[in-house]
């Protein structure tokens, strides 16, 4: 052992409170940092898992509008009127996605959402709830998500089978509002606005089911056979009908001013002229002619998502890419998503929540250089004569810096692997037992019910790093208070 | 009944009369009491064809014709959509506090509510029935002012339920004869929502109703609609009519 790492060490031990300070932040800091860091890790890893697992695959084509487009529908203040946008060049893409080799299965969706009530009978209808629906195809559905949905009761869709899977807990907000329980069998109205008015269809209830680590924005989605959504959805091969206004009626269309229609120049009208005087028939109004409807005719091919398993997530860039291409080639008004975009807004939170935890991180790392270089300062003001005394007999500047910096990184290094120690120990049991999400927040954070962390050596390196970084600033300070020290200086202190 | 008469009749005299000095002492609640007084047929029903020209700056223009039947001393109305073709048979049927939206595709009713929006139009089917301001809000504020050429009181109303579509109303009301010419409808954070024009009326039977509206979407720019009234009549309404069994038999 050189002499320089004999006196730092030596000089540890005799300034054994200030070194134990300095320490145990060092301590804290890479506890709070590797425990902190792997949670966020883990939690980042189950959202991702759970998203990808349950519902969106590893890519999601969609349609494009002005607004951003995700699985729930298109994120907009009018997102009523902003509606989820058809798949362009569905067979194209489709044919793109059959002849990919890194594609392990796809399966197409339409998404809405639909008022819930129960079928009374004659007519009448109990309860009410609303559902966030996802048509699908079931057997290209369970191609991609296999071990998605648990089923609680009743059966899973079948192909071509006309039918709902209802939510486990939009069967309980039902059965809460109907005041009878929910089973399969029972039939349901479903209830959606399109353009083209309001829709309702009846439905029998093949079963009810939950996502397997379900996240909370998932307890609110039932599956339904594509061709309910399709006409629930409004995705009919209808041609919009030719709009015959009347003079009036286009002199009326545009901006709406209020001297037009309440005359200008000050007050002096009177309510007379506004009325018009009708004579009022005594006649009973003639019968109705409604004849003439046009049926609705669904599009079949009509669908809003397809989403994609690739054999390896890795790929998801160069199928994204590849995907891409095609879109262009094709001139298609589509785009590739993500998972994060497919699930937006709520798969970004993991993203906020590490953003906030590093804020909090950074603000006391500036706190902990601030203490540890007081404490260091102070170390290196009682050792004046002792440095000065050093330097008179003939110790360089050089000496003095890889002195102070000796003990610094022996400080780091000690503690630093202590609070590492601590921090595994600690994941470790956590991993074991795991930590329930007791709420809302949680489920969201953790990405399901049980958060089991585990230690990613990415965090492990991060926290030790950055530990050594907030040592090396700490001294760097006390080293210039210690290199200014002048033999003749140490001689007067004494 | 006499003294309900009375009320009115001393209320048109008084607003007949009013000046600025008087407005000041105004009785709001009997002014929302004859509004609603004057849009309400009474004993007598009302049919109407209506046709709404939406306009949307995503979906364009869409015209909608419906026959609308009303009968206020029930809280019933139906309406029944004539145009376009595919929309052809769907109705709204009201009776009393329930109000049920009728699928010719399905065959099948459904539970809706007056707050919802009336065929995806910048209407509310609440729009569509009689009005009970005096019942449904009181007024926090009262001001005088013009609107264009009309001398008005402005009303700043606050709802007294959740039963009512927009919580917080802002109306400009005729000083002379009561007609209400514009409101501005704000939600329960006081965000405007939509700002509605009542700019022709026609005095059918007992009742002064408006005869054009326009309701202006204050959330996305561009977006409007414009309903028109015409063939009104207070003539009788068979009670079959506000059915379901008449829904389903008109879309046989």
């Amino acid at each position: 052992m050189s002499i320089v790492w004999r006196i730092a060490i030596r000089n540890l031990q005799e300034h054994r409170a200030k070194s134990l300070i300095v320490g145990i932040i060092i301590l804290i800091g890479t506890f709070v940092l590797v425990v902190g860091n792997s949670l966020m890790d883990s939690a980042a890893a189950g959202i991702r898992r759970s998203f990808i697992d349950n519902f969106t695959g590893h890519l999601v084509l969609a349609g494009v509008t002005d607004a951003p487009v995700s699985l729930f529908g298109v994120r907009s203040t009018d997102f009523l009127n902003n509606r989820t946008p058809r798949l362009d060049g569905y067979d194209r893409l489709l044919q793109a996605v059959e002849a990919h080799p890194d594609i392990a299965a796809w399966s197409p969706q339409v998404g809405d959402a639909a008022t819930v009530n129960l079928a009374g009978p004659d007519g009448t209808t109990e309860g009410e709830s609303f559902s966030q629906l996802w048509g699908i195809e079931p057997v290209r559905y369970l191609a991609v998500f296999p071990d998605a949905a648990e089923l609680v009761a009743g059966s899973f869709l079948e192909p071509d089978q006309v039918g709902l899977l209802l939510s486990e807990e939009i069967a309980a907000d039902l059965a809460e509002s109907a005041g009878r329980e929910v089973r399969p069998g029972d039939r349901v109205l479903l209830t959606a606005t399109t353009q083209a008015g309001i829709k309702v269809r009846e439905v029998p209830v093949t079963g009810i089911f939950r996502f397997r680590n379900a996240l909370p924005q998932l307890d609110f989605v039932s599956l339904v056979d594509i061709t309910t959504l399709r006409t629930l959805t409004g995705m009919t091969v209808s041609a919009p009908a030719e709009q015959i206004l009347t003079a009036e009626q286009v002199a009326g269309l545009g901006t709406v001013d209020e001297d037009d229609l309440f005359g200008g120049g000050g007050a002096g009208g009177g309510a007379g002229s506004l009325v018009q005087e009708v004579e009022s028939g005594t006649a009973a109004p003639a019968p109705l002619d409604l004849s003439g409807r046009e049926a609705t005719v669904i599009d079949s091919g009509a669908w809003h998502f397809l989403l994609l398993k690739l054999h390896r997530p890795g790929a998801a860039g160069r199928v994204t890419a590849e995907l891409e291409q095609v879109i262009a080639e094709a001139d298609l008004n589509a785009q590739v998503l993500g998972w994060v975009e497919a699930a937006a807004p709520l798969s970004q939170l993991s993203d906020g929540f590490k953003i906030v935890f590093n804020v909090v991180i950074i603000v006391i790392a500036v706190a902990a250089v601030i203490v540890i270089m007081n404490t260091l300062v102070i170390s290196v003001t009682e050792r004046i004569s002792e440095i000065g005394t050093m330097r008179a007999i003939g110790a360089r500047k050089g000496f003095v810096r890889r002195m102070i910096g000796a003990e610094t990184v022996t400080l780091a290094f000690l503690f630093g692997a202590a609070g590492v120690v601590l921090a595994l120990l600690l994941l470790a049991i956590l991993g074991a037992t795991g930590i329930r999400a007791g709420n809302l927040f949680l489920r969201i954070l953790f990405g399901g019910e049980v958060l089991r962390p585990a230690v990613s050596a990415g965090s492990v390196a991060f926290s030790l790093l950055m530990v050594a970084a907030i040592a090396v600033l700490s001294s760097l300070y006390p080293l210039a208070v210690a290199l200014r020290i002048s033999p003749r200086q140490a001689m007067g202190v004494d | 009944m006499i003294r309900r008469c009375a009320t009115a009749l001393l209320m048109t005299a008084g607003l007949l009369s009013a000046t600025a000095s008087w407005a000041a002492d105004i009785d709001v609640q009997a002014l929302l009491a004859e509004i609603d007084r004057q849009r309400t047929f009474g004993d007598q029903d009302f049919t109407a064809v209506l046709t709404l020209v939406s306009e949307d700056p995503e979906e364009g223009v869409e015209r909608t014709v419906a026959q609308q039947f009303r009968r206020d001393t029930d809280d019933a109305f139906l309406i029944l959509i004539r145009d376009p073709a595919v929309q052809r048979g769907q109705g709204y049927l009201r009776q009393g506090d329930n109000l049920w939206f009728y699928d010719p595709d399905s065959r099948k009713f459904s539970h809706t509510s007056l707050k919802e929006a009336f065929q995806d139009t910048d209407a509310r089917n609440s729009d569509f029935g009689d009005v009970k301001y005096a019942e449904d809000y009181t007024a926090r504020t009262i001001e005088e002012g013009t609107l264009g050429k009309y001398a008005v009181y402005v009303l700043d109303l606050q709802a007294t339920s959740d039963e009512v579509t927009y919580p917080f109303l802002k109306a400009w009301v005729t000083r002379e004869g009561g007609l209400v010419l514009k409101t501005e409808d704000y939600s329960l954070t006081e965000r405007l929502m939509r700002t509605s024009y009542y700019p022709r009326y026609a005095r059918v039977g007992s009742a002064v109703v408006p005869t054009e509206m326009i309701f202006v979407d204050e959330l996305v720019e561009g977006k409007k609609t414009r309903i028109s009234m015409t063939d009104l009549s207070a003539a009788a309404i068979p009670d079959s009519v506000f059915t379901k069994a008449y829904v389903e038999r008109a879309n046989r």
